[in-house]
C-alpha cells in the first residue's frame, strides 16, 4: 500500500515537472539562493555553542555551552537593548502597517488613469534611495542649528529641537522616515489585491445604494484580507530584526538610550573587539524569537481566521 | 497634458539629483571620522645612524611576486601604479607587488570579515586594528616572525635599537614577535587647541593660559559678529563627535582609551575620578551657555568644513597640522608661504588640578603581517625589511635623488615649490600608507610649511604618551571582551548626558557605583599589569 502510494507520488511528481518544468526552471536560481546564502550558512550557527576563533574554520575551537548566551543576558544593557528592538519594530508595525492599505485604498479609488499613475510613482520613489541617503537627508532637515525643520519651528517662535542629540526623539524620527520611505513600494502588493476583486461585487452592492465608506468596510478591506494577514505575519517575524544600517547611521553615544538595538550591540561587541561567537549566539537568540513569532501567530491566524501561511 | 508630465519629470530629476548630493554627505562624514592618527607621525631620531648597505631583497631576474593587502590613508584618489617613489622602491628590491588598494573608511569593515573567515588570504595584510586582544594572533592566521627578525631583520632591529620603546610594545607576553608596525618615533604633530588669531586680536585679547581664562574667551567671542556677516552665528568652541574627550587632557585624564596612570603610578578609569565629575562641570557649563557647539556629539567632517568656511568657528581641539587647511577654508586667497595661519595652535591650558598637557601619539600606528598562504615567508620579509632601510626610506618621503632632492653633505634640500604643487609629493606616493615604514621628525618637518613646523616647537614638550598599545595575556582578554563594550556604552551616553543635562550631576556618585558593578575595579587591574609589564620590557 505503501509502496503504491509513493510510486503514485513519484509519478505525480514527475508529471508536475514536466509539465510545469519552464516554471520550474524560472525557480530554479532562487532555489539554489536560498540553499547557498540561507540554508548552508546555518549549520554555521555552531559557533554560538564554541569559543570561535577566527582563521581556524568554523568547526575547530572549543565547546563552551550556553556561555555567550548567559554573557549576553548578563550584561546591564540586555533588557535595555531587547526592549528598545522590539519597540521600534512594534512602533513600525503599528503605525507603518495601515498606511500602505489606506493609502492602497485611496489610490484605486482615483478615477483619473495619468493622476493615479503619478501618484503611485512619485510615492514609490523613495524607496529606492538607498539608506544612507536617507539618513543625510534627515540629518540635514532635522539639524539643530540649519535644518528646515528647525527654521520652521523658530519661525512659528517655537523652540529649536536637537532632534538628532535627543533620545526621545530617536524612534518618532526612526518610525516615521521609515513609514515615509516605504508605504508607497509596500501599497503595490494592496493596489494588486484590490484590483483584482471581482468588479459585479461593487456592481450589485451600487444597486442596493451603498455609501463609498460602507463599500470599502464591507468589500474591498474583507477581500484583501488575506494578503493583510499574510504579510502581516510575515512582519512579525521581523519583530527582533530591526535594520542594523539604518540605526547605526542613525545613532550617536546621545541617543543610546532609546537607540541602541540588538544588531548594533553586537556589531560594537563582536565585530569591533572579534567576539564572533558572542555575536553568532546572540543572532541565534535572535532568529529563534522571531520564529517563534511567526510560527505563533500563523498558528493563531489559522485557529482565528483559517488564513495562513502554510 | 504633456506640458505637465515634463514638468514633473524635472521635479523629480531635480529630487533625484539632491537625494544623490545629500546621500554623497552622508557617506563621506564615515571616511573623515575614520582617519587615524598613523597618518600624523613623525621623530626625531637621527637618520643617519641607519645601514646604508642594504641588498634588495632578491638578486634573481624573475621578481619576487607578493600578494598585498592594504589601505592607502586618505590619499586613495592617485593610482598606486603612477607613484613613482613606491615604484622605485619596488623596482630595487625586485619585487612585484598584486596590491589590493581599500579605501580606508570601510577597510575595517572589508578586511576583518575575511580575517574571520580566514581562507585564500593575501600573503601580506595590514591589520584593520592594533589585534590588542591578540585575536589574529591567536587565530593562526599570522605567522610567527620572531625568528625572521633575528635572521634577517637588519634594518628593523637597527630601528629597534635606536627606539627601544617600541620592541617592548610589539612582543607579545611571551616575548613572540607576529607582526611588523608602522613605526612613529614621535609624539608631536598631534592634538592641540587651535584658536582663530584674528577673532583674538579683534577682541583685544591675549592668549588663554588656564581652563578658566578659556571660558573667559569663548564667553567673548560669544555674540560679537567677529566674522561681520552680520549674524550672530560664530561658534566659539566647534567640537565633532567624539573629540571632546581630548579636553581630558587638561584634567590629567586620558578619555579615549578610558584609563589613565595616576601620578603614584597606578591606573585608575578615568571616568570614576573626582577630577572627572569637575570636568563635566566645566563642559556643562560651556554647553549651557552655548560655547561649546550644540551638536558636538554627532557633528560631522562636513559640517566642520562648511562652518570653517564661513569663518564661524573661534577654536578646536584637533591636529594642529591641520591648521594650513583650516586656515585655506576660512581665506580661500590664503597663501601657503606668505601668510600667517588663521588657526594657530597655543599651548595646552593649565586645568584646576594643575596638569598642563597635551596627549601624544603612540609609537605604534599599525601593524603588518604576514599570513600562513604565503609560500616565501623569508623573501617577503626581507622585502619588508627592506622597506625599513635608508635608502627605501629617502625613497618613500623625499623621492629619487638628483630629481626630487640633492644631498649636500648631510643636508637635504628638497624642492618644496614642486613638492607642494599639484599634491606632487602625494602622487609619488609620499608616506605611502600601504607600506611598513617609519616616520621621523625630519620628514615632517620637511613636509609641513615653515610655520607649522614652527609652532610644533613650541608644543613639543608638553606633548605626553598615554598607556601605549600592547597585547593582553589569555585570562585578561576574557576581562576586556566580556566588560569593556558595556563599560564603554555606558560612560560615553553618561559623558553626552552630563554635559548636555539631560543627567544631573547629584547622580554621578550613582553613575560611579553602576559602573562599578558593571566591574570596572577588574578592568583597572587588567590594565594596571599591562603597564607594568610595558614599564618592564623598556
Amino acid at each position: 500500500m505503501q509502496a503504491k502510494a509513493g510510486t503514485k507520488l513519484r509519478t505525480r511528481i514527475i508529471k508536475a515537472l514536466k509539465r510545469d518544468k519552464y516554471l520550474f526552471l524560472m525557480f530554479l536560481p532562487i532555489f539554489i539562493y536560498y540553499i547557498i546564502f540561507n540554508y548552508i550558512p546555518i549549520t554555521g550557527a555552531i559557533i554560538a555553542f564554541k569559543d570561535y576563533k577566527p582563521g581556524m574554520g568554523l568547526y575547530s575551537g572549543k565547546w563552551v555551552g550556553f556561555k555567550w548566551f548567559v554573557q549576553f543576558f548578563e550584561s546591564p544593557f540586555a533588557f535595555r537593548l531587547i526592549r528598545n528592538t522590539v519597540l521600534i519594530a512594534l512602533y513600525s508595525i503599528i503605525y507603518g502597517f495601515p498606511v500602505p492599505i489606506i493609502f492602497a485604498i485611496c489610490i484605486t479609488e482615483i478615477q483619473n488613469t495619468k493622476m493615479r499613475r503619478i501618484v503611485q510613482t512619485a510615492s514609490y520613489l523613495p524607496h529606492f534611495i538607498s539608506t544612507v541617503v536617507v539618513v543625510g537627508m534627515l540629518k540635514n532637515f532635522l539639524s539643530v542649528n540649519d535644518g528646515i525643520v528647525n527654521a520652521i519651528i523658530a519661525a512659528l517662535g517655537g523652540e529649536r529641537i536637537n532632534f538628532m542629540m535627543d533620545a526621545k526623539w530617536f524612534r518618532t524620527i526612526y518610525v516615521a522616515s521609515g513609514v515615509w520611505q516605504h508605504f508607497g513600494f509596500n501599497s503595490i502588493i494592496y493596489i494588486a489585491a484590490i484590483i483584482g476583486i471581482d468588479p459585479s461585487l461593487y456592481e450589485s452592492s451600487k444597486i442596493d445604494g451603498i455609501t463609498k465608506f460602507k463599500e470599502v468596510w464591507y468589500i474591498t478591506i474583507p477581500m484583501i484580507a488575506p494578503t493583510i494577514i499574510v504579510l502581516f505575519i510575515l512582519q512579525l517575524g521581523r519583530i527582533m530584526s530591526v535594520g542594523f544600517e539604518k540605526v547605526y547611521l542613525m545613532y550617536s553615544p546621545a541617543v543610546y538610550e532609546t537607540a541602541d538595538v540588538i544588531s548594533t550591540y553586537v556589531y560594537r561587541k563582536g565585530i569591533e573587539s572579534s567576539s564572533y561567537s558572542f555575536s553568532a549566539a546572540v543572532g541565534l537568540f535572535n532568529s529563534v524569537v522571531n520564529f517563534a513569532f511567526v510560527f505563533g501567530s500563523n498558528l493563531i491566524s489559522r485557529k482565528l481566521t483559517q488564513t495562513s501561511l502554510w | 497634458m504633456r506640458k505637465l508630465n515634463s514638468i514633473i519629470c524635472v521635479v523629480l530629476c531635480l529630487m533625484l539629483i539632491v537625494s544623490l548630493f545629500t546621500g554623497c554627505a552622508g557617506s563621506s562624514k564615515q571616511s573623515a571620522s575614520d582617519q587615524t592618527p598613523s597618518e600624523q607621525t613623525s621623530g626625531k631620531t637621527s637618520e643617519q645612524t641607519s645601514t646604508k648597505s642594504t641588498e634588495p631583497a632578491t638578486t634573481s631576474d624573475e621578481p619576487l611576486v607578493i600578494s598585498w593587502l592594504c589601505t592607502n590613508g586618505s590619499t586613495l584618489v592617485y593610482d598606486f601604479e603612477n607613484m613613482a617613489w613606491c615604484q622605485e622602491i619596488l623596482r630595487r628590491a625586485n619585487v612585484k607587488l598584486e596590491m589590493e588598494l581599500i579605501d580606508s573608511s570601510v577597510y575595517r569593515d572589508t578586511v576583518m570579515p575575511r580575517l574571520a573567515a580566514g581562507v585564500d588570504l593575501p600573503d601580506v595584510i595590514q591589520l584593520p586594528s592594533l589585534d590588542s586582544d591578540m585575536a589574529y594572533i591567536n587565530s593562526g592566521v599570522f605567522i610567527d616572525l620572531t625568528d625572521l627578525y633575528d635572521k634577517y631583520g637588519v634594518n628593523l632591529n637597527k630601528r629597534f635599537e635606536d627606539n627601544p620603546t617600541v620592541r617592548g610594545q610589539i612582543s607579545t607576553p611571551d616575548g613572540r614577535i607576529y607582526y611588523v608596525p608602522v613605526i612613529n618615533m614621535s609624539i608631536d604633530y598631534c592634538t592641540a587647541i587651535n584658536m582663530n588669531l584674528p577673532w583674538l586680536e579683534a577682541l583685544g585679547l591675549s592668549i588663554p593660559e588656564t581652563t578658566d581664562q578659556y571660558y573667559e574667551t569663548l564667553k567673548a567671542m560669544k555674540g560679537k559678529d567677529l566674522n561681520g556677516n552680520g549674524q550672530d552665528d560664530e561658534i566659539p568652541l566647534f567640537m565633532r563627535s567624539g573629540m571632546l574627550q581630548l579636553f581630558g587632557a587638561m584634567w590629567g585624564l586620558d578619555l579615549n582609551l578610558g584609563y589613565t596612570v595616576e601620578e603614584d603610578g597606578t591606573v585608575k578609569c578615568s571616568y570614576t575620578s573626582e577630577r572627572y565629575k569637575n570636568f563635566l562641570e566645566y563642559w556643562h557649563k560651556m554647553y549651557k551657555e552655548g560655547l561649546l557647539y550644540n551638536e558636538f556629539a554627532t557633528a560631522t567632517y562636513d559640517i566642520q568644513n562648511n562652518l570653517f568656511s564661513q569663518n564661524r568657528i573661534g577654536s578646536i581641539l584637533h591636529y594642529h597640522n591641520n591648521d594650513v587647511s583650516y586656515s585655506q577654508l576660512i581665506d580661500p586667497n590664503y597663501d601657503l608661504e606668505k601668510d600667517k595661519l588663521i588657526m594657530s595652535p597655543i599651548e595646552p591650558l593649565k586645568g584646576p588640578y594643575g596638569h598642563k598637557f597635551y596627549w601624544g601619539n603612540d609609537p605604534i600606528a599599525g601593524f603588518f603581517g604576514i599570513t600562513r598562504f604565503c609560500e616565501k615567508p623569508e623573501e617577503v620579509f626581507k622585502f619588508i625589511d627592506y622597506l625599513y632601510s635608508e635608502e627605501a626610506n629617502y625613497l618613500l618621503y623625499f623621492g629619487i635623488e638628483g630629481v626630487d632632492y640633492v644631498r649636500e653633505g648631510d643636508k637635504i634640500i628638497l624642492d618644496n615649490k614642486k613638492r607642494n604643487t599639484d599634491n606632487y609629493a602625494n602622487r609619488m606616493g609620499h608616506n605611502f600608507g600601504g607600506f611598513p615604514r617609519i616616520l621621523l621628525g625630519i620628514h615632517r618637518d620637511f613636509s609641513y610649511n615653515a610655520e607649522v613646523a614652527e609652532n610644533n616647537k613650541r608644543l613639543k614638550p608638553y606633548y605626553v604618551l598615554p598607556i601605549g598599545n600592547s597585547f593582553f595575556l589569555e585570562e585578561e582578554l576574557d576581562i576586556v571582551q566580556a566588560y569593556s563594550t558595556d563599560l564603554s556604552t555606558y560612560w560615553s551616553e553618561m559623558f553626552i548626558a552630563f554635559i548636555t543635562g539631560t543627567r544631573d550631576l547629584s547622580e554621578f556618585d550613582n553613575y560611579v557605583d553602576t559602573l562599578k558593578t558593571m566591574h570596572v575595579e577588574d578592568m583597572e587591574k587588567v590594565y594596571q599589569a599591562k603597564y607594568n609589564r610595558q614599564l618592564q620590557a623598556q
